[in-house]
């Protein structure tokens, strides 16, 4: 799972069939675990209902299918929860796995020693 | 899934069987990093949001040069739509008629 934040929304008539009626979000990673992703976006299916400019928790991959319910639906990334607040601890963050996306820090990050 | 622009079909005079009769497709990855926000993003979009690597994608949904798709990476994702023996693992999983992008979900300060 990774954090993110809502930035658009995407709609789309001719798709396939199982993501007929599916919210699709746009998704800035926050941050990224292991090495870093290629892209600075991704799209996930929402079945939560999050709003542009929170924040969300993204599955990724066969959990992502799981959260909808059904191992079958073609997708990849799906928002998980809404979240409320991030606390993040100072040794925590300075693990080598841990990198902010574009080694951007987000806003509104709570810091406990 | 990511957001891709079709820059167009691929054709190869000798290909693996099971990519024979399949639409390949080149398409261009979408970067957000330079939409200032609360910008529609449309399939004639500037080349500024567009990331300069092109990837190779199979499409079944028959989406044309110039369209925005959404690519689903993966080799589950391929199974569950084209099937174990094709040869790909980007698979163009539906057709984006209108993306959008607001200001207040930029983060970062970007």
């Amino acid at each position: 799972m990774i954090l993110g934040r809502v930035v658009g929304q995407v709609w789309g008539t001719r798709k396939h069939p199982r993501l007929e009626r599916q919210k699709m979000l746009i998704v800035r990673p926050l941050c990224w675990y292991g090495p870093d992703h290629p892209t600075d976006h991704l799209v996930a299916v929402d079945p939560v209902g999050a709003q542009v400019g929170q924040d969300v928790v993204v599955c990724l991959g066969l959990p992502a299918r799981l959260a909808l319910g059904d191992p079958r639906h073609p997708v990849e990334a799906s928002v998980a929860a809404i979240v409320d607040r991030v606390s993040l601890s100072r040794s925590a963050a300075a693990r080598p796995f841990f990198r902010f996306a574009g080694d951007r820090r987000p806003e509104g990050l709570e810091e406990t020693p | 899934m990511i957001l891709a622009r079709v820059i167009g079909p691929v054709w190869g005079a000798r290909q693996c069987p099971a990519l024979e009769g399949r639409r390949v497709l080149e398409v261009q990855r979408l970067g957000l990093g330079r939409a200032s926000g609360g910008e529609e993003i449309r399939a004639d979009c500037d080349e500024r949001h567009l990331q300069p690597a092109t990837l190779l994608a199979v499409d079944a949904l028959g989406s044309d040069a110039g369209q925005l798709v959404l690519v689903a990476v993966g080799s589950r994702v391929r199974d569950l739509t084209l099937g174990p023996d094709v040869p790909t693992k980007n698979v163009v999983v539906a057709i984006v008629d209108e993306a959008f992008l607001d200001p207040s979900g930029t983060g970062g300060g970007r």
